[in-house]
């Protein structure tokens, strides 16, 4: 083992100085904005009973999964998203509280990905959850917080993109098809893969709504979008879904939201367990999606506590990352004064160190046995200030 | 805002696509006479040429926002990306070929598969719910079987005269190639308008 003993697993890394001081900026940031919308903190374990993610509504495939065992032999996993085990909170500790709840959590998950390809297996997200809450209002909020966390870290130019599982859920459920069948079918959805797909649509045969599942990738765009969906398909349930997407976009517009908002009914999320809405959102320097969240009204009814719910989620990393780049981290000063005690002083230096502390001063104690090595070090940090005990008392100098 | 950018395929599909992009209009001098430079100046685009595998990399990461490449790349790399457009060239088809006269599916013995493309090879059998052992192998895949390390290959097929010529022969055919236009998610979102017009341009070009 001793040849990855200075190595960090692939897929991770160390942070250090003011990337940690960006990663700090931006959760504090949006520690704020969710606070500030009522939600209240919640912390789960790093490792949950595989039991967790292993469920109709979850489609984790083990080879993603980090997993070990427990001293029983049990199937444990690092979480690979937060939803299930807040769900999981929420139906258990939480089961009294009353709803609607607010949550918000910092949490990693972890996520096996493809060997160098330079993708992160380990990755911080800070989201939020509204339990308990249906319907157009608790959409609107989770919205209305999701841009809020883009923009108190500093993102201006963002695009959000509405979908609605609803709507491909009508028209998937009039083909009958099986769930490898199925899977396939999103995943040349999700892709936008239009030769794929009307290739699977033909091989399914030409029953049901397959012509407006065929037309799913290219529906995308403002919010005309939501009208040539409309005349694609007449089922009830699909029209209902686009008729709350349309509520949605009205009440973005009163927010001023409208350019940062787009349509795409092709977007159909991989995770099985949203319902309603869903939406991702993207911004300038990262090629991945920054935001991602929705509505999943069945989820928690799984656990034991039938509630409908909604949230989103902000990789933490990309808006890191652009803080540093903003500049808005300023580069870490040294410490303000370097106290250095002599020998049989080193208490009273100490002392006089804290008492520097308490008028805000940021000190180092000087290790050192000689003053002038303590000196030397004070000016090869920078630090603009030599306090001294010894014999004589206090003495201060400027290095 | 940075030029939109183009990641080509190198080879193979290159000249095809150069044709496709003078096709449309585009100044593509600088394209042709390339010299070691390695981003290339295209009327408002810039445009590096990769490996096909890079393609997809550049792509997905967004240092790219489309890519031009092949579906045999893809089924073996790929994962999320917007692949949006069948360019119709450089068509050929993965399959599955063995000694001529061999009965690969015949009886219960351990069967050993070589291919440059072991991800294809390992999903067409998983999907037959066959237990297969497959072997990367980096160059002329037909050497396996007759050197009886492999009782069958997954390969690139397509006049099938280089499968013919080593004595073997295409049991099935598992999957059409061509080339195939790819674009960044984030890209897609964040600069639909400039995309959606380059990708219309395409479209029609290859129609004509």
């Amino acid at each position: 083992m001793r040849q990855y003993a200075k190595i960090t697993p692939e897929g991770t890394k160390d942070y250090v100085f003011e990337e940690c001081e960006a990663r700090g900026a931006a959760q504090a940031a949006l520690t704020g904005v969710f606070e500030s919308h009522g939600y209240a903190p919640v912390m789960t374990p790093y490792l949950e009973y595989y039991d967790v993610f292993h469920r109709p509504s979850a489609d984790w495939l083990t080879e993603k999964l980090y997993s070990v065992t427990d001293s029983r032999g049990r199937l444990l996993v690092m979480r690979p998203d937060n939803t299930l085990p807040i769900a999981r909170v929420a139906s258990a500790r939480l089961q009294y509280e009353d709803m609607p709840m607010r949550l918000y959590y910092h949490q990693s998950v972890f996520r096996r990905s493809r060997f160098y390809a330079g993708h992160s297996d380990e990755y911080l997200q800070c989201g939020v959850e509204l339990l308990g809450a249906q319907g157009l209002r608790a959409d609107l909020e989770i919205l209305q917080c999701a841009v809020d966390a883009l923009r108190a870290c500093g993102v201006r130019n963002f695009r959000v993109e509405l979908g609605h599982a609803g709507f491909f859920k009508a028209l998937a459920d009039t083909v009958s098809m099986s769930e490898d069948l199925r899977a396939e079918l999103i995943q040349c959805i999700e892709s936008k893969n239009c030769p794929a797909l009307e290739e699977l649509l033909c091989r399914i045969g030409n029953t049901g709504e397959t012509g407006a599942l065929r037309a799913l990738p290219r529906l995308f765009g403002g919010e005309e979008t939501l009208k040539q969906a409309r005349a694609l398909c007449g089922l009830p349930a699909a029209h209902e879904a686009l008729d709350s997407l349309a509520a949605l976009y009205d009440c973005l517009r009163a927010l001023d939201l409208q350019e940062h908002v787009d349509i795409d009914l092709g977007l159909v999320h991989g995770q099985r367990y949203y319902t309603g809405f869903v939406f991702r959102g993207y911004i300038e320097g990262s090629g991945i999606s920054v935001l991602s969240g929705g509505r999943y009204d069945a989820l928690l009814a799984e656990f034991g506590r039938p509630a409908a719910a909604v949230g989103f989620a902000v990789a933490l990393e990309p808006l890191a990352e652009l803080l540093l780049e903003q500049g808005k981290i300023p580069k870490r000063a040294p410490a303000e004064v370097m106290v250095f005690g002599a020998a049989g002083f080193e208490a009273a230096a100490l002392k006089h160190l804290r008492g520097l502390n308490e008028q805000g001063l940021r000190c180092e104690y000087a290790p050192f046995e000689s003053l002038e090595q303590a000196a030397q070090y004070a000016k090869r940090k920078g630090i603009p200030r030599l306090d001294v005990m010894d014999a004589h008392g206090l003495s201060q100098s400027a290095v | 805002m940075r030029p939109i950018r183009i990641a080509l395929t190198k080879g193979r599909l290159e000249k095809r696509s150069v044709e496709l992009f003078e096709s449309i209009g585009f100044d593509c001098a600088q394209l042709i006479n390339k010299g070691r430079r390695l981003i290339l100046p295209m009327d408002d685009y810039q445009v590096v040429l990769a490996k096909a595998a890079d393609v997809i990399t550049y792509v997905e990461h967004g240092a790219c926002d489309i890519g031009i490449v092949g579906k045999d790349t893809i089924a073996e790399a790929g994962s999320a990306f917007y692949e949006m457009l069948d360019l119709g060239f450089g068509k050929c088809r993965f399959a599955l070929a063995a000694l001529k006269g061999s009965d690969f599916y015949d009886g219960y013995h351990e069967r050993v598969v070589a291919s440059k493309y072991p991800k294809v090879a390992k999903q067409f059998f998983e999907k037959k719910g066959m237990d297969v052992r497959v072997i990367k192998i980096e160059g002329s895949v037909e050497l396996a079987p007759l050197l009886g390390l492999a009782h069958a290959i997954v390969d690139i097929v397509e006049t099938g005269s280089t499968i013919r010529e080593n004595g073997l022969e295409v049991i099935e055919e598992i999957m059409p190639i061509s080339a195939r236009v790819i674009v960044n998610r984030a890209s897609m979102k964040l600069r639909r308008e400039e995309i959606e017009q380059l990708l219309k341009d395409m479209e029609i070009a290859v129609q004509v």
